[in-house]
Parts: C-alpha cells; sequence; structure tokens
C-alpha cells in the first residue's frame, strides 16, 4: 500500500512539473478575410504560475518568410493576450508566437489567409459533411442536438482549413426553396440521400458561426423546380415547363407524397410532431419532388432566380451559391446536337446547344449581375463537366465559360472516379495530365477548378499525400467525398497550401508548356521526380518567381487509393537552364524549398552556377516539395 | 360468346348490337394505307395439327432437347404451340423452333406474336426468338452476333403477352427461328398468333417531326472528328473496351406513337471484327438490325444505313448499340424521323389480331346504381387535383372515391384497380400512357357499357398525356391536336354556364374541337371548356380549362364551381 502511495505521489509531481511547461496557442479568430479585414490574433499561453505572465511576440510572416507585421504583448492574469492585424496582400500567412516567462521560451504557429475573391486561396472545399441534417424527432429538444451539429461542422471546416464550403440540400430548387415562405421556418428540400432537414434558425446560426470563423459558405442549388414551392411555380407558370417529343413534361413527378407536404406546410409547425408526417421526415427524398427543369428561353426566368437567390441570402446569411446544372439553354441534355429533344410548352423545339449558348450566357450573366448589383462579393460556382464530354454529362460551352467562369468556382465531377480501377484518370500520368490542363482551362477564363467529388475514406494516408500533391501542383483543389477529414496528412496538407497558397493556386501563376519546362528544367535523383507539368512562373507586386513542383513518384503506376510508402527521394538535384531566367536574374542566389512533410516547412537552400547553369539541391523528401526561387 | 377482333369496327359494331346503341360513331377512321400486309405466317396459331400432335408446319431444329405440341387455352384461336425443354437435355443443347415459312423477299417485315411461360419469376431474361443473318453463325451474344434476338424481360408468368419485332430481310438471311433458353430445363414456352408482315412502307410521306439523336452511354469515347455531325465522334475500340460496350441514346426518347425511319451514321475504323447491333425499342417491340463488317464499302469513311421503327401505344422509347469487341467503329449520330402515325386502334388491330378479347379480356360492365348505396368512383390525382376541385366535388356529388397518385416513376399507385364496380373513373390531369394498352381497351368497351370517364388537363393531361391517337382519345368528345395543344388565352376570360351566369376566370385552355353531337357546358374566351357526350351507354366529359396560371378571381377557387363540377360529375356517371 504504502509502495503504491508512494508511487501516486511521484506521479502528482511529475504532472505538476509538466503542466508548468510553458505552451503557447495562437489562433487566427478567422480563417479567411478580405483585404483590410481585420483578423485577432489570439494568443493562449498556458504553464504560467498563478499571477505569472509572459511576455509574447507575435510575428506575422506572408509570401516565403516576409514579414508583414510584428508585435509585442505582455498576457492577462488568463495568459491571454491578442493582437489585431489587417492584411492587405492576397494569400496566405503564418503567425507565430513566441511566449516567455520564467526562463522559459515556447512557441505556437497557424496560419490563416487574405483574399479578396475567396476562391482564390481556397485549398479545399468543404461540403459533404452537411449532408443529411436530420430535424429531431418527435420529442427530441432541438438543443442541444442542432447547435451541436452546427458547433461540430464549423470546427470541422475550420480544422481542416476548408475556407470556403457548401451548404447541400437546403436550396435543391432557386425558384421555390432557397429560402421557405415567410412565416415557415423549417426546410424539407434536397436531393436523394442529401435531403436536408434543418429550420431557417438554425442555418442563421451556421452561416453566422462560419463568418466569426472566417469561413464562406455557398448553398447548392439547381435549375429544376422541386418541391411544394416548385410545384406551386410551375402551377403558376406551365410556360417555363420544357416537354419531350410527345408532349410529356421533361422531368419528375411524384403526386404520391404531394398532399402530405403541402399539409404538412400548412400544419406547421404542429406537423413537426405529428406522427402522420414522421414518413416524410424520416425518408421524404424532395428530389422525388423535383418536377422540372425549365425552359430557360425567358429571360425573366434568370431574374427570379437571382430574386431568390438574393432572398435566401439574406434570410439566411450565405455568401452565395453553387449551380448543379444552371440556367442553359436547351435544357441540360446532349450537349452536342440539335436540341431536338426539348420543345416548349407549344411544341417549338429549343435552340440547339451552339445557338443556345447566348441565351444560356445571358441568363447567368444577368442573374451574376444582378446579385452583385446587391451584393457585390456574391459568390458562384458551376459545374462544367471538365471539358470531357463523357457519360451525356454537361458541358460547358467556351461562351459560357467566357460569361459565367471569371471569379468563380467550378466543379469537375469527372475526376472523381480517379480513385476507381476503371476510370479514364486511374493512371498517375493521366490524371496529371488531363487534370492540369483542365486547370489551365478555368484559369483563362479567371475561374477555379475543383475536382470532386472523389474518393474519401479509401485513400490512406499515402495516396492522400499524393493526391492531394497532384492536384495543387496541377493547380486545382482536390475535393473528396465522404469522410474526408480523419487524416492527419489531411490536416496537414491543408495547411500547407493554404500557407503558400500564392506559389501553387495564384491565377496569376503561369504554367510552362511542357517541352518548355523539360528543356529549362531538368531534375536527376535517387528515384523518380514528376515535375515536368509542374513548373510556373508568378510575377506578382512581390516580384518574379519560378515555382516547380517535385514528387515523389507514386509505387504504383495507378492511384490504387492504398499505396504503398515510397522510398525516400534523396539527393533531388535541380538544374535550371540560364534562359529561363533571360532578362532578369541578377539577384539570383538561393532557393526556398517548401516541404508539407518537414518540421520546419521553408528551407533556403543555395543555388550553384556552373556553366551558366543553376544547380539546387533538395536533400531529401518523401512525397512533395515545393522549390520557389525568387528572380 | 367469342369475338374475334378483326378490326375495331368489327368489334364496336359487334358491342352495340350486344349491349344498345352506340350514339356516336367512336371510331376515328384508320389511317388509309394499313400499317403492314397480310400475314406471311400460316398455322401461326397452331390451330392446325398433324398426326404427331405436332403444329403444322412447324419443326424443331433439335429434337433431342425439346419437345413440341399443341395445347388448348391459347389466346388466338383455340390452341397454342407449346414447347418444352426437356430436363435430360444437354445443357448447350437450345430448344429451337423452325417456323413454316419465312419470307425471302427483300424488305422490312413485322414479326408478331403472343408468348406465355411458366418460368419462375426471377429468372434470367429468356431469349425468345432470333433471326439469323448468317447462316450457320453460332450465336454468342448479341453484340458478338450477326442474328437478331428478342428478350423477354420476364413479365408475370402465366400470362400471354405481345411481342413484335421490325426485321429487314436480306438475302443472306435464313428464316425466323424460335427457342428457350438452355437454362430453363422442363419449363413450358407457349405461342400463338405468330404472324409475318411485310410493312407497307410510304414511298413519300410528309415528314412529321425529325429528332436526331448523339448521346452516348458508356464504354467508349468521345474522338474529335472533323466529318461528325458535331465535330465529335463516339468511337469504340478493340482491346480498349470491353465487349458489350455501348453506343446508346437515352433511356428516353419519348416519341409520339408512330412509324420511324431511322437513319444512322457509322464509320468503320478498323477491318474485320464483328457486327454492330442496333436495339430501338419502345410499346412492346423492337426494331433490331445487325451490321456486319461486311456492310463497309471501306474504312475511315462514313456509311448511311437506314433502318424502321414501329412505336405503338407510347409508354417511351429508347435506342441503343451493342458492340463486340472487335474491330473499331465511330458512330456519329442517329436521326430518328416520323414518317406515320400511328394510333391505338391501329396498333391494336395489328398485334391483337386474332386475339380472342372476351376470353382473354372480359368485357367489364358498368356498376349498377343502387338506391341508398354511394357510387364508386376512381380518382387519378395528377399535379394540380387538389387545385382543380375535383376531389371536394366528389365528396359533393356523393361519390364514395378511391385514389391513385403517381409516383416518382411515372406509375400510378397504386396501380389502376380496373372499371369493375365504378360509376365513375376521374383522369385527373393523369396521362393516358400511363394506362396500359390493355386498360385503356377496357376503359373503352366499359364506357360503351354504361361507365362515365371524367378526363381533365393540365401539364401531364389531353395531348400531353398522349390522349389524341389513344383509345381514351377515341372516347373523348372532343378532337385535339396531336399532342402540344395546351395554350394561353390572350387574357384571363370568365368561364361562362349557357346561361351566361360567371364562374370565375381561367387563362389556360387545352386547344380541342367538339365533336359532332357532343356538347358544349361551360365556354371561357369563345372557347370549350367543358365538353360532355354519350358514348355507348356511358358520358364521357372533357374539362379542358386546368388551373393554371395567375388569372383574377380564378374559377377554382370560386365556391359555385364546386358545386357546378359535382353536377357534372353526377350527369357524367348518369345519376
Amino acid at each position: 500500500m504504502a509502495k503504491f502511495v508512494a508511487v501516486l505521489l511521484a506521479l502528482l509531481v511529475l504532472a505538476s512539473v509538466a503542466s508548468a511547461d510553458l505552451a503557447v496557442q495562437v489562433w487566427p479568430d478567422k480563417l479567411q478575410v478580405r483585404p483590410g479585414e481585420p483578423v485577432q490574433l489570439q494568443v493562449t499561453v498556458t504553464g504560467l504560475t498563478a499571477g505569472q505572465t509572459a511576455a509574447v511576440q507575435c510575428r506575422v510572416a506572408r509570401l516565403l518568410d516576409q514579414e508583414a507585421a510584428k508585435y509585442d504583448g505582455t498576457t492577462d492574469a488568463a495568459g491571454k493576450v491578442s493582437f489585431t492585424f489587417k492584411p492587405t496582400a492576397e494569400f496566405g500567412y503564418e503567425v507565430t508566437a513566441t511566449a516567455t516567462a520564467g526562463g522559459q521560451e515556447a512557441r505556437g504557429r497557424e496560419v490563416f489567409a487574405c483574399a479578396q475573391n475567396p476562391w482564390s486561396a481556397c485549398v479545399a472545399y468543404g461540403g459533404d459533411s452537411l449532408r443529411s441534417w436530420n430535424m429531431p424527432k418527435p420529442g427530441e429538444q432541438y438543443d442541444p442536438y442542432i447547435t451541436k451539429r452546427i458547433a461540430d461542422w464549423v470546427a470541422d471546416w475550420r480544422t481542416n482549413y476548408e475556407s470556403v464550403g457548401e451548404i447541400l440540400g437546403i436550396a435543391y430548387d432557386p425558384f421555390s426553396s432557397v429560402a421557405p415562405p415567410p412565416g415557415i421556418d423549417n426546410y424539407f428540400s434536397g436531393q436523394g440521400d442529401t435531403a436536408y432537414r434543418s429550420t431557417v434558425s438554425g442555418l442563421k446560426k451556421l452561416t453566422s458561426d462560419l463568418h466569426a470563423n472566417g469561413i464562406y459558405s455557398t448553398v447548392y442549388v439547381n435549375s429544376s423546380v422541386s418541391g411544394v414551392g416548385g410545384t406551386e411555380f410551375a402551377r403558376k407558370h406551365p410556360e417555363y415547363l420544357i416537354f419531350t417529343r410527345d408532349g410529356s413534361v421533361f422531368g419528375g413527378l411524384n403526386t404520391q407524397t404531394l398532399p402530405l407536404l403541402q399539409r404538412f406546410y400548412q400544419q406547421y409547425p404542429a406537423s413537426l410532431t405529428d406522427k402522420e408526417f414522421q414518413p416524410i421526415i424520416d425518408s421524404i427524398s424532395p428530389g422525388g419532388l423535383h418536377i422540372a427543369p425549365l425552359n430557360f428561353e425567358h429571360p425573366e426566368l434568370a431574374h427570379l432566380g437571382a430574386e431568390s437567390i438574393i432572398r435566401g441570402r439574406e434570410v439566411l446569411g450565405y455568401d452565395g451559391v453553387r449551380y448543379d446544372g444552371h440556367y442553359s439553354v436547351p435544357a441540360i441534355g446532349d450537349p452536342l446536337a440539335p436540341s431536338s429533344m426539348y420543345l416548349d410548352y407549344a411544341g417549338k423545339p429549343q435552340p440547339s446547344v451552339r445557338d443556345g449558348d447566348a441565351l444560356t450566357a445571358r441568363n447567368m450573366k444577368l442573374t451574376m449581375t444582378e446579385s452583385r448589383a446587391k451584393y457585390s462579393d456574391f459568390l458562384f460556382g458551376f459545374n462544367w463537366a471538365g471539358f470531357r464530354p463523357d457519360n451525356g454529362d454537361w458541358v460547358m460551352s467556351s461562351k459560357e465559360a467566357a460569361t459565367i467562369a471569371p471569379g468563380s468556382y467550378i466543379l469537375d465531377e469527372v475526376a472523381k472516379g480517379a480513385g476507381e480501377a476503371a476510370a479514364p484518370d486511374n493512371r498517375w500520368v493521366d490524371f496529371a495530365r488531363n487534370m492540369t490542363e483542365e486547370a489551365e482551362r478555368a484559369r483563362k477564363f479567371g475561374a477555379f477548378l475543383f475536382a470532386g467529388w472523389g474518393g474519401g475514406p479509401g485513400y490512406n494516408e499515402v495516396d492522400t499525400r499524393w493526391i492531394k500533391a497532384f492536384s495543387w501542383a496541377g493547380g486545382f483543389r482536390w475535393i473528396p467525398g465522404d469522410n474526408r477529414n480523419n487524416k492527419a496528412a489531411w490536416r496537414l496538407y491543408n495547411q500547407f497550401a493554404f500557407r503558400y497558397s500564392e506559389f501553387l493556386l495564384s491565377n496569376t501563376l503561369h504554367r510552362l508548356p511542357l517541352e518548355e519546362a523539360t528543356k529549362l528544367v531538368q531534375v536527376t535523383a535517387s528515384r523518380p521526380i514528376v515535375y515536368e507539368r509542374f513548373v510556373e512562373q508568378l510575377q506578382n507586386a512581390d516580384g518574379r518567381f519560378l515555382v516547380i513542383n517535385l514528387i515523389n513518384s507514386p509505387v504504383e503506376e495507378r492511384i490504387t487509393q492504398q499505396a504503398a510508402v515510397p522510398p525516400v527521394a534523396e539527393n533531388v538535384q535541380v538544374t535550371l537552364a540560364p534562359e529561363l531566367f533571360a532578362g532578369g536574374a541578377p539577384r539570383l542566389a538561393e532557393a526556398r524549398v517548401l516541404n508539407p512533410d518537414a518540421t520546419e516547412q521553408s528551407q533556403t537552400l543555395p543555388l550553384q552556377a556552373a556553366g551558366g547553369k543553376f544547380t539546387a539541391t533538395v536533400p531529401s523528401f518523401s512525397y512533395w516539395s515545393v522549390l520557389v526561387i525568387p528572380y | 360468346m367469342r369475338i374475334r377482333y378483326v378490326s375495331a369496327v368489327t368489334l364496336l359494331l359487334t358491342l352495340a348490337a350486344l349491349g344498345g346503341p352506340v350514339s356516336a360513331a367512336p371510331v376515328p377512321a384508320p389511317a388509309p394505307a394499313p400499317l403492314a400486309g397480310e400475314n406471311l405466317m400460316p398455322n401461326g396459331s397452331a390451330e392446325e395439327v398433324n398426326a404427331q400432335g405436332q403444329p403444322t408446319g412447324w419443326e424443331l431444329a433439335n429434337p433431342a432437347a425439346a419437345t413440341l405440341t399443341t395445347a388448348l387455352g391459347g389466346c388466338a384461336g383455340e390452341r397454342c404451340l407449346q414447347v418444352e425443354r426437356k430436363a435430360d437435355a444437354p445443357a448447350d443443347a437450345n430448344a429451337s423452333l423452325t417456323s413454316p415459312v419465312a419470307p425471302t423477299e427483300a424488305g422490312w417485315y413485322l414479326l408478331s406474336f403472343w408468348f406465355k411461360y411458366d418460368f419462375p419469376p426471377e429468372s434470367k431474361p429468356l431469349p425468345l426468338v432470333y433471326v439469323q443473318r448468317r447462316a450457320g453463325a453460332d450465336r454468342t451474344g448479341w453484340s458478338g452476333s450477326p442474328m437478331y434476338f428478342y428478350f423477354a424481360n420476364n413479365p408475370p408468368s402465366g400470362e400471354w403477352h405481345y411481342a413484335f419485332l421490325v426485321l429487314r430481310q436480306r438475302a443472306d438471311q435464313t428464316g425466323l427461328q424460335m427457342r428457350m433458353d438452355s437454362q430453363h430445363m422442363g419449363r413450358q414456352l407457349s405461342l400463338d398468333s405468330v404472324q409475318v408482315r411485310r410493312l407497307n412502307l410510304p414511298a413519300t410521306f410528309t415528314l412529321l417531326s425529325t429528332n436526331v439523336i448523339r448521346t452516348s452511354y458508356w464504354g467508349g469515347e468521345w474522338v474529335p472528328d472533323s466529318d461528325a455531325m458535331g465535330g465529335i465522334a463516339w468511337r469504340v475500340t478493340e482491346g480498349l473496351f470491353p465487349p458489350g460496350s455501348k453506343m446508346s441514346g437515352p433511356v428516353r426518347t419519348s416519341e409520339l406513337p408512330g412509324l420511324y425511319r431511322a437513319t444512322y451514321r457509322l464509320k468503320r475504323q478498323v477491318p474485320g471484327g464483328q457486327p454492330v447491333g442496333l436495339n430501338l425499342s419502345g410499346g412492346g417491340g423492337q426494331t433490331m438490325e445487325t451490321i456486319l463488317p461486311e456492310d463497309f464499302a471501306e474504312n475511315g469513311k462514313y456509311q448511311e444505313f437506314t433502318a424502321y421503327f414501329l412505336y405503338p401505344f407510347g409508354g417511351g422509347t429508347g435506342c441503343n448499340w451493342d458492340w463486340g469487341g472487335k474491330g473499331t467503329y465511330d458512330f456519329d449520330m442517329l436521326k430518328l424521323e416520323l414518317i406515320r402515325r400511328v394510333s391505338d386502334h391501329e396498333a391494336w388491330n395489328l398485334l391483337y389480331q386474332g386475339v380472342d378479347a372476351d376470353r382473354v379480356l372480359p368485357a367489364p360492365p358498368a356498376a349498377p346504381v343502387v338506391a341508398g348505396a354511394p357510387p364508386r368512383a376512381w380518382l387519378g390525382f395528377g399535379l394540380y387535383t387538389e387545385e382543380s376541385g375535383l376531389p371536394k366535388a366528389l365528396t359533393a356529388a356523393g361519390f364514395q372515391t378511391n385514389t391513385s397518385a403517381i409516383s416518382g416513376d411515372g406509375k400510378l399507385v397504386p396501380t389502376f384497380p380496373g372499371t369493375v364496380g365504378l360509376r365513375l373513373m376521374v383522369l385527373a390531369d393523369v396521362p393516358a400512357r400511363m394506362l396500359s394498352p390493355v386498360e385503356k381497351f377496357q376503359i373503352m368497351r366499359w364506357v360503351s357499357n354504361g361507365g362515365g370517364l371524367v378526363v381533365s388537363g393540365g401539364p401531364y393531361g389531353f395531348g400531353y398525356g398522349g390522349t389524341p391517337g389513344s383509345f381514351v382519345g377515341d372516347l373523348l368528345p372532343v378532337t385535339e391536336d396531336w399532342a402540344f395543344d395546351l395554350y394561353r388565352l390572350p387574357q384571363p376570360a370568365p368561364v361562362l354556364r349557357p346561361n351566361g351566369e360567371k364562374l370565375g376566370m381561367a387563362l389556360w385552355l387545352h386547344r380541342a374541337k367538339p365533336r359532332d353531337k357532343a356538347k358544349v357546358l361551360l365556354t371561357a374566351g369563345g372557347q370549350p371548356f367543358a365538353v360532355g357526350w354519350q358514348y355507348g351507354q356511358g358520358k364521357v366529359l372533357a374539362l379542358l380549362g386546368p388551373p393554371l396560371g395567375e388569372p383574377p378571381s380564378p374559377y377554382w377557387e370560386n365556391p359555385a364551381w364546386t358545386n357546378q363540377l359535382a353536377n357534372l360529375l353526377k350527369w357524367t356517371a348518369g345519376l
């Protein structure tokens, strides 16, 4: 017994000593802001004795290691001190807080970003976690159920550095349900298993909390009418419906649940706990009430759609919308054939896709212009299926892209199969080629390419690193499907890319053509390095930079989602031809190597000059390093 | 009493003789030229039997595998063919039938037949009939075989079903064969009313509509192609894509019932290989065409092919290509041209010819009116039925009403229960195409026998629902445009009783013209709004003004409308 007590006392002593170790956490209150918006840099020091304070130095850096601000302060009695920083330059920042007390020193680090257009610095797009937001069951209280879920999701996005995300399901239909009718607080909308069931108050709380954390939100919308509101809209405006060649309405129809759902709204809020409506709450797929895409030859629809998403923003507080199929003419269908498939209510065929391009562009220009006239920062996202007209997927025309893409998020849903054996992009080499070319096209239109929704829990830690490295090196963002967050590599790599987003995702990056890149940059190493498509030049107010993404070649040719750990790439020599810097390399002296897996993610490397060429040698890395050379 | 349905006219004249006068001429004039010529298949109903008890003219290709007999209980005549695959037959031996005759004259033919089997419900699809394009070729699957064959995709066993194929007779083609798949040991397949007719393809015609289909399916890829219509073509490549890859049109093209000419462009890139199969399907039948490698004059150049497609009754069409994994082909497009409409009557007369409808489809009477008992009604609940006021009016009129709603996959739930026991049925913006040909046929006979039918409009009603040309369309007191009949009045107009009383405003109407002897009961904007007539012993009411748009003081919110509608419903039900 005495021995046990002695051990216990010893442990307690050890614990008290350990608790006295100085530790620092620095927490920007916002993940991402626009230029000029303040970020509170909240520093918390732990391990102080009672009444003790710590001297805190807070350093904000951007670019490679350029100091943007420096603050000195002293903690209060609670060990806290805060500084206000207003970034002006765009892209990633790193704040480092160093605390000194009682002869001890501790350091903490965190990243945040600044971007006028939130998409530009966004390295990963949150959204999947917001599926199936369930209403509390009868007898179950709203709190803490929904409140906890809101907190969980905000934390989820924040932890994973997802500075913009999508709230799925609440607005299948911009013509009826972006916001529910006045006086109605609950939602039944969505798409299949993403059916969304929540409340206006819950959504407002969610978007508000996201904003408080420097996270922007968009909502999913479609170009069909659906649900109770959409059905009523179609009743008032049958002239907006589209018909197939035998006269039937193009789209689905389900009157089985319609009367029940109508009564649900009529009897709200008593219906919330009425057992008659429980089947709806439990199982209805409001997509099943989806009745029809619309004939967007009518410009009034674009006006109505704009009014709807503006009202939704005012009611719910979101920042924008992501169209899963926008107001295209003709209706979604064969992208290239004359659109004899679809007719208006009088039997007149819609214009062909080529003729309809101008109308589609008109619609979305009108929608975006009206929305941005009200809210200049209104965010937009669209799908375009990656310019690979595959499996009947809808393809955005150049005219549409030129109209609606600038400043927008573009989602490519074709790439999602990359992790599947039969997918066209299943080989790493194809994935790199196809997606990089597509990202360049998005850049050409001033858009920001995201590839989704692919893979997820199937990707192990190794493939997670590679899929992210290949994506960012290629200039796009990879959005996985379910359960994306449960891997340390995911968070680590997102944080890294967020910090150095300027060198990875800026639309001012100029990617060297493949032939040029391989002529001007040569890489030798202990094992194959993939870099050829990933050589870029960046020129902006900060100067000029050469950016070379070096990826340790995957062991397997194909994307297996279960890749083996590769041998470490060592002695990676990157030799640069002098003409690469023609007319502008007087200061060429050193390079920076950025490595997400290294303890010090940014390190300086000497540049060896010989025979008119420059060589940087990266000692080693496991997956991915980015070599940045100012010139 | 058995009635052979030689034609709908005969049917209705016979019914009239049996059940009383038909007050209006309910049957539209058939198309000037019949769709198809005389039946060329002798003994297709197996009424002639040889000394061995087998149907005269029919032979088993492999007598060791099956037995061939006739049996009573055919759907056409008394007997039917019956093939039973022997339980001890070798696993790879098929129970194949050779028909008494195969057409030899080049052209397009309609092969139609009725079938029934006793296979378990979960059996694999049954290859029921195939026609060899090249003598002696083995079947290795549709994609790899120079044959046509038809799969019966497990319709309910124990019942008669019809099927038909549109096939081209070529010089190198052997005769019609039918067979059972070898998996169905000891099971019976019954066939009846097997007919082969040459399609009458009009030498000249007015092109009624054109639909160009390009959409891909799976197992191929788009490739740039300046010769292709849209600058790209869908390519299947040997070694790159698996056998069975598709070059497909959309799952649903939803064409109007009719006779179609299909023109398609294919390019053979690599010589040799296996044939490409085209399948156009819909209305219970298919067009099948096999293109052999030798059908191409040269590589790398588009070649145009033509096929004909008969699509009766409506209900959804589709097309796709199958490819055997050998050779490389490019597909540009398929053009479907409607060259002739086909009404339900016309299709019925062709495909149901010889079928004993009284035995297979007993004629339903209308329920008698019983004092003190509420009359029964069935309501097909469509999109805006609640707004139309029909449910309230049915209640106000004293009906005991069962309702079926439309499900997400476009079916009535519960399924249409049939007309037995009904005084009134209401198709409230429910597409006529949701009813099967037999259901529509039965409704027609039920109305003739005294039932009351109400058809109301909306985005799914009348022309939009496939009513014109259907049996339901024939029942109506109005004639309509073929499909797109909904229009908006120049301005909201009051719904007027004959005495000038206003019932509220309407904005949208179905464009329709009252038939002779029909009575216009209500009007709006000078157009018929509600029209009724007597059909045989029954009555039919067409409500042509759906509750659409936003007119001021809409009629459907007017309390007088419910009373008016209730009276119309009672009139239709003969109460």
